[in-house]
């Protein structure tokens, strides 16, 4: 949930779109704040979430985020593998995590889907006309695609 | 504590009383009195030494679950930060006089090495202030000797009292050093172990005046306390920290440390669900957990054996003459019952008015 952060700081695959961008500036500038809940459906000690929320931060990082002042940015890793039933109590669980030696992929994996679902909520959004006649624009998706044209991140010349 | 016939807690003690009644743990103390003259003519009066806990026969290339929780930063340790942030060890945790860090860490990689291990990374070395009897600036400790001691150390029997890393070391301005207990415990019907090894380097200090110590104002105002603690309960690491955090808070409620600034260096390892290195592991480890559910027993028996094993650093070591004709006595049994008798009686029942036995 994306509610953050200064338009020209935004980046996308690294260019920096929100320098490029003309127009839609809207009035406010202040300081809110981004929600980012990580699910994993591998079986994760709670040490392990705590390390993939820290890689979410890294994701947020790559929109060009820099988490300024008063910015609350409230980030959440859980895992589906482990369930622990409450209806019928034991004494010892016998639980699966991955080995810590292991475990990059899916640090690389939550950095890349944390900074995709920030751009996603981004692109998805629409123009809203709010009280007093406050608008918030909607990313103009057709400037997004010339820029990232000009950077060589769609059309011909793809990178990588 | 044996000799007091003094029974702390609810629980049964351990086999010998010892942090090595955890299956595979050795500990290895390098004890140096030594009155010279140096090389430049000045007496040199050492009264230090060196204790090495190995949680696991260390030549397995494995490692295990641990955490730590400090209160008040007075020790220099190295190897703290990795071990929490990775939340395991597989190192030997040695506790020294400040000035030796450097040989003992050296001497953790040499042992490393020597046994053909990949790497026993990062070292674990806790830093004590022996200064009061030791003269800190000329007591470097040979790494050969301190290489010598982990392979010398032993599973069968562990020394207590002014030995080690607790030549140099004093408590209430009484002789301080190591000292140990154990619990044994059953969770659901399974037994289990907690060993507790303590250093005991507590200052003088006591704002409440409840506990009368053997000094004078202003001289070692401040000190410490390291316990290092075994359990072969299956932990995970937030577990692990939320028992460490538990005791340090009970060993502060006590009128050893309440109100002091002393700090307190709490390192606790599982040794139930072993993990191997980077190399020849598997993708997903099995471990089992105990439920939090069941924690408090494992608490309670910690912190029963920790208590014990502060009074057993105490009433173990003998008295040490040091620099500066400097003396430490042992603290004296009726002291140690009048702490008894200050301890939060209903905690540990049976504390008080046991007489004391000849020791």
């Amino acid at each position: 949930m994306a509610n953050t952060a200064s338009r020209n700081q935004l980046r996308i695959d690294g260019v920096p779109v929100g320098k490029e961008i003309k127009g839609f500036q809207e009035k406010s500038g202040k300081t809110k704040s981004i929600i980012l809940i990580a699910a994993i459906d591998a079986p994760l000690l709670p040490y392990q979430l705590k390390k993939i929320a820290k890689r979410v931060a890294l994701g947020l990082a790559q929109t060009g985020a820099i988490s300024q002042t008063s910015s609350g940015d409230i980030l959440l890793a859980f895992s589906t593998a482990s369930k622990i039933s409450r209806k019928k109590p034991v004494s010892f669980h016998n639980i699966e995590a991955i080995n810590d030696f292991k475990i990059t992929p899916f640090y690389q994996a939550t950095v890349e889907a944390t900074q995709e679902a920030i751009i996603n909520a981004l692109t998805s959004a629409q123009t809203t006309v709010g009280r007093d006649g406050n608008t918030s624009y909607g990313i103009p998706l057709d400037q997004v695609e010339k820029i990232m044209k000009k950077y060589m991140r769609i059309g011909t010349h793809n990178h990588e | 504590m044996e000799d007091l016939k003094h029974k702390l807690g609810k629980f049964s003690r351990g086999e010998k009383n010892s942090i090595i009644d955890l299956k595979g743990l050795k500990v290895g103390h390098l004890s140096v009195n030594k009155d010279h003259l140096d090389t430049s003519g000045e007496k040199a009066v050492i009264r230090t030494g060196l204790t090495a806990v190995l949680p696991y026969p260390m030549e397995k290339e494995m490692r295990q679950f641990a955490g730590s929780f400090i209160l008040g930063w007075k020790n220099e340790i190295t190897g703290y930060e990795v071990m929490d942030d990775f939340c395991y060890l597989n190192s030997p945790i040695v506790i020294t006089n400040s000035f030796n860090i450097g040989n003992a860490y050296n001497a953790i990689l040499s042992y490393g090495f020597a046994l053909k291990r990949s790497e026993i990374w990062p070292p674990l070395v806790i830093g004590i202030d022996d200064s009061y009897l030791n003269d800190m600036r000329k007591s470097h400790l040979d790494e050969g000797d301190i290489l010598e001691t982990f392979f010398k150390a032993s599973e069968d029997r562990m020394e207590e009292g002014s030995v080690g890393a607790g030549v140099g070391l004093r408590a209430l301005g009484w002789k301080g050093g190591i000292g140990t207990a154990s619990r044994a415990f059953s969770l659901d019907k399974t037994h289990f172990k907690c060993g507790v090894l303590t250093a005991s380097n507590l200052g003088n200090q006591r704002p409440l005046k409840k506990l009368e110590t053997n000094s004078r104002p202003g001289d070692g105002d401040e000190g410490s306390l390291i316990m290092i603690i075994g359990v072969d309960v299956p932990l995970v690491p937030y577990q692990i920290k939320h028992i460490t955090k538990s005791l340090v808070v009970s060993l502060h409620s006590t009128n050893f440390l309440k109100n002091s600034s002393d700090s307190v260096v709490c390192i606790l390892f599982s040794t139930a669900n072993p993990m191997s290195m980077e190399n020849d592991g598997p993708f997903v480890f099995d471990f089992q957990v105990v439920d939090d559910s069941l924690l408090g027993t494992v608490i309670q028996a910690a912190s029963e054996a920790a208590h014990e094993a502060l009074l057993n650093s105490l009433l173990k070591a003998y008295p040490v003459r040091g620099r500066s004709g400097r003396k430490v006595e042992t603290i004296p049994d009726d002291e140690i019952i009048k702490i008894l008798e200050k301890f939060e009686i209903e905690e540990f029942p049976g504390c008080r008015g046991i007489p004391p036995v000849d020791r």
